[in-house]
């Protein structure tokens, strides 16, 4: 019998793993890694052949007349168009998370070329600068300086020495007095589009400076400044720290746009991956599409959200809120809270003030803590509710199901009934205000604080909330 | 006999010695400066250099 090669079984383990690994780590990006190092599948798979038909050969088995059957190649080719498309489609999209990969993709043609840049100009105490740059990082520090320092080098790819340095000469890099305005320049828009210039800027300016930075495609780290900050890019990883004044940025594209410490408001457009707001002192207003983790963590002022599928505002937030991979969670924030969300499980715990929700499809937690208790009012389309109250609560609770379970732990005061596929469960625990919960499909629960299923367990990377009290074991 | 078992391990191999060249260049592409459209006469050269090494051995119909 001719022996039988284990490619297939072997590719079918590989693919278990792979999507095994999706789904068990679902936070590191699998197809991005697919798509750069796919090119070791095809070259693994040969080595595995190769050793196969030297065995047979060795043991004295007879040899397939072909190493690779017709089958086999067109699955090598399936594999090499799907892994080209992912690989150019990664090297696009904003998620891709190294910046080397990023900027080395692009400039495939030629050796690369170093230079040193520098260059400084008085400035005063508070300038007004501006930072127009291509394709490259910048890093921009306030400090205790009456002028505006960069520094940095500047990357060329060319074929020959001699092009790369006429390339040089051609994007000088300058600091432009205009009007009021300091612009520091590097000029990566004058090469031809055989060439491809990166920097990577460190500037530091006086720490009362404006800042405006316009770049079209690396990253911006911000920190120490007083004034406000402004941001401006086609594809951009942004980190803030510590800034007096407003944040605006505006982005076509982003992998992660992170601000910790901000005095006045932060306001975020456009469309990216990763967002991460912590300390901000004003009012933060994020609109556009934003497809990964998005946290918010100490916002003194009002916060808005804006997504394409997901609305909510909140009053302030203490503790945090929360949104990845379906979910939303609003843990110690104060009201009027409002919610929309057309495909998302939502939890709202521990928050003060009155609850405003409306979901289409999604399992719903509520969970007020027992200060400043507001009216709480939850329309839900499809999915499940979990009314969680605290001990000694007093509200006037309407819980109605149109098709769905009933459960009430709370007790005596409250009246369980069932009508047709649903029901309802109604009463009075004290003078208080109104919780109208209504679901379309979907179980209903009431319960007091302590009667919890072990399902409820906060996620561990996030912190304890702290008006929850520890779970009481049954 | 043991020509031709030679040459027909010659032939099964050339298979996986494409996949494996091709496998190379791609990976080159995506994390080089070799972009596949510099690199890929190494393909022909591989083939050339396959088909050589089955001509040292000889064919069964000659033996």
């Amino acid at each position: 019998m001719r022996p039988r090669s284990i490619t297939g079984p072997v590719i079918l383990i590989a693919i278990g793993c792979f999507f095994l690994f999706r789904n068990v780590w679902p936070d590191i990006r699998v197809y991005e890694f697919f798509s750069m190092y796919w090119p070791f599948l095809l070259i693994g798979w040969g080595v595995v052949r190769l050793i196969e038909i030297l065995v047979w050969y060795a043991t004295g088995k007879p040899l397939p007349g072909r190493g690779v059957s017709g089958g086999e190649w067109s699955l090598v080719v399936l594999l090499c168009v799907f892994g080209t498309f992912f690989f150019w489609g990664s090297k696009w999209s904003p998620s891709w998370p190294s910046r080397q990969i990023r900027v080395g993709g692009l400039e495939i043609f030629g050796e690369p070329f170093e230079f040193p840049m520098s260059a400084e100009k008085p400035a005063g105490k508070t300038p007004r600068v501006v930072v127009e740059m291509g394709r490259g990082n910048a890093k921009i520090i306030g400090g205790d300086t009456e002028s505006v320092r960069v520094s940095g080098r500047k990357t060329i790819r060319s074929f020959d020495k001699r092009g790369a340095e006429q390339s040089n000469v051609d994007t000088p890099l300058e600091i432009v007095a205009v009007g009021e305005q300091l612009i520091i320049r590097t000029n990566q828009d004058k090469l031809s589009d055989t060439q491809r210039a990166s920097v990577e800027l460190e500037i530091t300016v006086p720490k009362g400076a404006k800042l405006e930075s316009r770049g079209r495609y690396g990253d911006f780290d911000i920190r120490d400044l007083l004034g406000d900050v402004e941001i401006n890019s086609d594809n951009a990883g942004v980190r803030v720290q510590n800034i007096g004044g407003n944040l605006r940025v505006d982005l076509k594209k982003s992998d992660i746009i992170r601000a910790i410490g901000v005095k006045g408001a932060v306001e975020l457009r456009g469309r990216g991956h990763d967002v991460e707001l912590e300390s901000i002192d004003g009012t933060v207003t994020v609109t556009g599409g934003y497809t990964g983790e998005i946290l918010f963590r100490n916002i003194a002022k009002p916060l808005r959200f804006e997504g394409e599928r997901t609305q909510f505002r909140v009053e302030k937030a203490s503790g945090f809120a929360r949104m990845a991979s379906g979910n939303l969670t609003l843990d110690n924030v104060q009201g009027p809270i409002q919610v929309t969300a057309k495909s998302r499980d939502v939890q709202v715990r521990s928050f003060s003030g009155s609850l405003d929700m409306k979901v289409d499809r999604g399992d719903v937690e509520i969970r007020p803590s027992s200060l400043n208790p507001g009216r709480i009012d939850a329309q839900i389309s499809n999915g499940d509710v979990d009314l969680v109250l605290p001990q000694g609560a007093k509200y006037d609770i309407d819980a109605v199901t149109a098709r769905g379970d009933l459960r009430n732990d709370f007790g005596v005061p409250l009246r369980q009934d069932r009508e047709g596929k649903g029901g309802s469960v109604r009463g009075t625990t004290g003078v208080g205000p109104q919780i109208r919960v209504k679901t379309g499909r979907g179980a209903v629960s009431v319960r007091r604080v302590g009667s919890e299923s072990p399902a409820n367990i906060l996620p561990k990377t996030l912190p304890k909330a702290p008006e929850v009290p520890a779970r009481v074991e049954q | 006999m043991n020509g031709t078992n030679n040459l027909s391990l010659m032939r099964a191999i050339r298979g996986p010695v494409m996949m494996i060249t091709i496998g190379t260049l791609f990976a080159l592409d995506h994390m080089s400066a070799f972009s596949f459209s510099r690199t890929w006469p190494v393909i022909l050269i591989v083939i050339g250099l396959m088909k050589l090494l089955e001509r040292a051995f000889p064919a069964p119909a000659q033996s």
